[in-house]
């Protein structure tokens, strides 16, 4: 049920206010129509009760035997009078309205008329009808007053009246006044929230395309003052967040000259160490410290690479990087692919792709690489027939400094951060890395890089 | 050649000491300097083969130093520097560095750069600045030295290997040329240390599959018969 209502501001700002004002007409309506009654009773019924009082001062002061006949005689536009034993009103079961009969008194005693009792009924358009089918004698019209007075002999004078229909057209003009009440305020919430949604868009939007370089630029503060606020409070958040991140890039720049500058030093002087053997040892250590030094920096700087963005052919830049394997002997397979053209960071690229091939290199001792383009971007895909990763520990495998096999041997990789950079690369140009086990075995690694329509963005 | 005298401007002590000394062990004389303005007053009372240089340095930086040799000049320069990304490499060589390491560097690979370095310099005793970041314009293509690359007519980059690039390198540096499979491979050789041992054959016609509109009969890399093969198009420097 929920889902088919509105997730929207604008949506549930409509839905509450249509709902809102529909209650409101309801109870309004109430009171209209109460009220009218009312006032119907004055205008309306008001001339048949004192003509009623009239006709029946001028009938108790006849003798009883002539009483029929006065009844009868010329009883006036829309007016009908009876003389009869039993009131109608009762006989009938009709509805007897205390507010008729209240004025009937009234009048009838202005007319110097003291009745028995009184009896005042309406009659609504369908009249009643007899269990023996006939209609009852007193009702023509679709809208009859029936009022009765006993007399002082017993007998009832019994007037029925045609009383004009109330307001015809008053349901007509309640709902042109509803139509125009929804018009009118649904268009202004309609105001109000898109006047709140547009900048809440921006805000989302600038929010969604934050990368952390510094070109990102400001939300426009438009819309009602909370909003502008909350936009410029932002705005602010951005700068503050830029300036830390500048701030981490100026610590990272220096680690790494703190940290790469002793290293030197210390692959400088083992250089010239003895034995063969210890100095091998050595500088394996040193150069091993320096890539990891080397993984952290890139990691912790990638979406905020300085390179600048250029048009590449991925396919040739796959194929030059497996090229080098092959010049150093190894196993690099590269699939001749189409050109694959691509706006990317193409050094930032060529790492991520190296990592991955690395990666088939150390555990499957091969790797088949390709390119693929796709309507909707290329993919770089690193194949290998190495033991693969188990499906439950592929999250786990892109975690930065997660390495599988529990021993952390370092003999079989480096600090666990190939696929984190690779991932992390894939993620700056609004890609990702993808693993998958083959279905013939082994792993296939894939970087997806959507194209992204930059004119439109 | 047989002592080459190098100059090492270095503002890190640690890397100083041990790396003159290793260099003098390898047969080079050595002056060492712990800033620019030392830097100048050795150049100015020494003939000095080469300068290995360090970017990041109190006073004057190791860019303003290499830019003033460039000026004055043709003294070869290698960067050997602590800031490692590939924008600073490129820099570095289009200010007119001949060549880049980054520490931490093996001494072995510094060592075998310097002796590049120094046999090109004296081939060419009167070299241009900025010989290491270079654009050539032939056919549809662009070849930039600085960032290894082709750039094709819609300044698409199309990367090239190593292999590739070197050979590429050799054949536009000398157009309309015949040059047998021998140069080319000195040539290409010449230029970097990495593996270059695959046959020149099939670096062609690697190098052909990106830049020939037609790969089967190819009409910017020719081959003569019996010969070797000749860029057939002319060459602009940029």
């Amino acid at each position: 049920m929920s889902r088919f209502l509105p997730k929207s501001l604008l949506g549930q700002m409509l839905l509450l206010m249509g709902a809102a004002l529909f209650v409101a007409q309801l109870v309004n309506f109430g009171f209209i129509l109460n009220e009218q009654q009312k006032l119907s009773l004055a205008m309306n019924e008001g001339p048949a009760i004192t003509r009623f009082a009239h006709t029946a001062g001028r009938i108790s002061a006849a003798p009883a035997e002539i009483r029929p006949m006065l009844a009868a005689d010329r009883p006036g536009p829309g007016a009908l009078y009876r003389i009869m034993e039993t009131n109608p009103i009762d006989a009938e079961g009709l509805e007897r309205i205390e507010e008729i009969e209240r004025r009937l008194i009234r009048a009838l005693g202005d007319a110097g008329v003291k009745p028995r009792a009184v009896r005042g009924s309406l009659l609504a358009a369908r009249p009643p009808v007899h269990s023996d089918g006939h209609r009852h004698p007193f009702h023509r019209g679709d809208r009859l007053v029936l009022l009765a007075a006993q007399l002082g002999d017993g007998s009832w004078l019994v007037g029925r009246f045609d009383v004009p229909r109330t307001d015809p057209w008053l349901v007509h003009r309640l709902l042109l006044g509803t139509v125009a009440l929804y018009v009118l305020v649904l268009g202004a919430v309609l105001w109000i929230a898109i006047r709140l949604a547009r900048p809440l868009r921006d805000l989302t939007v600038a929010a969604e395309r934050f990368e952390g370089r510094s070109e990102s630029p400001p939300v426009e503060p438009r819309g009602p003052s909370d909003v502008r606020q909350a936009i410029e409070a932002f705005n602010a958040m951005n700068r503050r967040t830029l300036a830390l991140l500048d701030e981490k890039d100026r610590m990272l720049g220096a680690i790494g000259h703190d940290m790469r500058t002793p290293l030197a030093s210390l692959r400088i002087r083992a250089e010239s160490m003895e034995p063969e053997e210890e100095k091998a040892r050595m500088i394996a250590t040193i150069e091993e410290m320096a890539a990891t030094l080397e993984d952290i920096l890139v990691l912790a700087r990638t979406g905020r690479a300085r390179e600048p963005v250029r048009a590449v052919d991925l396919a040739a830049l796959a194929d030059a990087l497996v090229e080098e394997y092959r010049a150093l002997g190894k196993m690099a397979t590269f699939e001749a692919s189409p050109r694959a053209v691509l706006d990317v960071q193409p050094n930032l690229l060529r790492r991520a792709l190296r990592n991955l091939i690395d990666n088939a290199l150390l555990y499957a001792g091969e790797a088949r690489v390709r390119a693929s383009g796709e309507e909707s971007g290329i993919a770089l895909i690193v194949d290998d027939d190495g033991p693969g990763i188990d499906e439950a520990r592929m999250a786990e495998a892109l975690e930065p400094f997660s390495r599988l096999e529990e021993s952390r041997n370092r003999d079989s990789g480096g600090a666990g951060l190939g696929l984190a950079i690779s991932r992390a690369v894939a993620l700056a140009h609004g890609g990702e890395l993808e693993l998958k086990r083959r279905p013939e075995g082994g792993l296939s690694a894939r970087i997806w890089l959507p194209k992204v329509d930059q004119a439109a963005t | 050649m047989s002592e080459a005298h190098i100059l090492l401007v270095d503002d890190e002590r640690s890397i100083r000491d041990p790396l003159a000394s290793y260099l003098s062990k390898n047969g080079f004389r050595v002056s060492r300097a712990a800033d620019a303005a030392e830097a100048r007053r050795i150049l100015a009372a020494y003939a000095i083969d080469l300068v290995l240089l360090d970017i990041m340095m109190p006073g004057e930086d190791g860019l303003a130093l290499c830019g003033h040799l460039r000026a004055t000049s043709g003294i070869p320069v290698i960067f050997v520097t602590a800031r490692a990304e590939e924008m600073e490499r490129i820099l570095g060589l289009e200010i007119g560095a001949d060549d880049y390491v980054v520490k931490p560097f093996s001494p072995r690979e510094l060592l075998a750069r310097i002796k590049t370095v120094l046999r090109r310099s004296g081939d060419r005793p009167s070299r241009t600045p900025g010989r290491a970041c270079e654009a050539f314009a032939f056919g549809p293509w662009v070849l930039r030295t600085g960032e290894r690359e082709l750039i094709d007519a819609e300044g698409v980059a199309v990367p090239l290997s190593t292999g590739e690039f070197n050979l590429l390198l050799a054949l536009v540096t000398h157009p309309r040329h015949v040059l047998s499979r021998d140069q080319l491979l000195d040539l290409a050789h010449g230029r970097e240390l990495a593996a270059f041992e695959r046959s020149v054959d099939n670096a062609v016609s690697r190098l052909r599959r990106k830049i020939e509109p037609d790969p089967r009969s190819p009409t910017l890399i020719r081959t003569v018969w019996g010969g070797g093969y000749s860029l057939a198009a002319d060459v602009k420097r940029l």
